[in-house]
């Protein structure tokens, strides 16, 4: 199929590359169709979560793991079974970021985005605990000694 | 909005599969137990206003965020 995007163009996905969002991003409860785009290697870990529903729509997103090393949560029992999970390999965890200037970059660790490879289903999980924030930044990560391993507190 | 008053210990049905339970009343704070079916997601009010916040701000980027984050990867890569 082909996605049309504002920012990248016209994409050819595969059928089995479109994500489905069983409980939707927050505030886009009325788009649940996403595809993934890399635009080239050099911007890894981050990578565009694409609206197939809605052109205008990405949301930039990353490993979390990568920047965060000790970053961890618990999925409830109904999040296992609405997503098809059986073991921590069936899925992928990605955050988004949010970008208002090469200064300012923060990404949302307290509502990951679990995607289930089985079925390529997904979901923005919102972790009630208070832990995490939803506006980490990134740019601290980069002068890492340590003091930064464990995310701030809210 | 439907207002309906509960005591302590009573509950409240939706629909023949979500229950709401009044289990504790303490001055300002009301303790809730909830029963619904896995398919249904709860949230607090305020995360979840916090969050939805959070991700329509996401979605405003300037186009220059490509070589903003071009250079963050290659930082990232250099201090890997």
């Amino acid at each position: 199929m082909i996605v049309n995007t504002r920012r990248f163009g016209s994409i050819e996905v595969e059928d089995e590359q479109v994500i489905t969002f069983v409980a939707p991003v927050l505030g886009f409860g009325d788009l649940e169709k996403y595809i993934m785009v890399q635009p080239d290697e050099d911007r890894h870990p981050f990578e565009f979560l694409q609206s197939v529903e809605n052109e205008d729509l990405t949301f930039i997103v990353t490993d979390p793991f990568v920047f965060f090393k000790d970053y961890e949560f618990q999925l409830d029992s109904h999040w296992l079974e609405s997503l098809n999970i059986e073991s921590v390999e069936d899925i992928r965890v990605l955050v988004i970021v949010t970008a208002r200037s090469a200064q300012d970059i923060t990404c949302n660790l307290k509502a990951p985005i679990v995607i289930s490879r089985v079925g390529n289903i997904a979901a923005q999980i919102v972790l009630d605990q208070g832990k995490y924030s939803t506006q980490q930044p990134l740019i601290k990560v980069k002068r890492g000694d340590g003091v930064d391993a464990n995310p701030i507190k809210e | 909005m439907l207002i309906l008053s509960r005591n302590k210990g009573q509950k409240i049905m939706i629909n023949d599969n979500i229950v709401l339970s009044i289990l504790e009343i303490n001055g300002e704070q009301v303790r809730i137990g909830i029963e619904a079916p896995s398919n249904i997601t709860i949230y607090r009010e305020e995360i979840y206003e916090a969050i939805k916040e959070q991700n329509q701000h996401a979605v405003d980027f300037n186009e220059d965020i490509q070589e903003i984050l071009h250079q963050l990867a290659s930082q990232k890569k250099d201090k890997d």
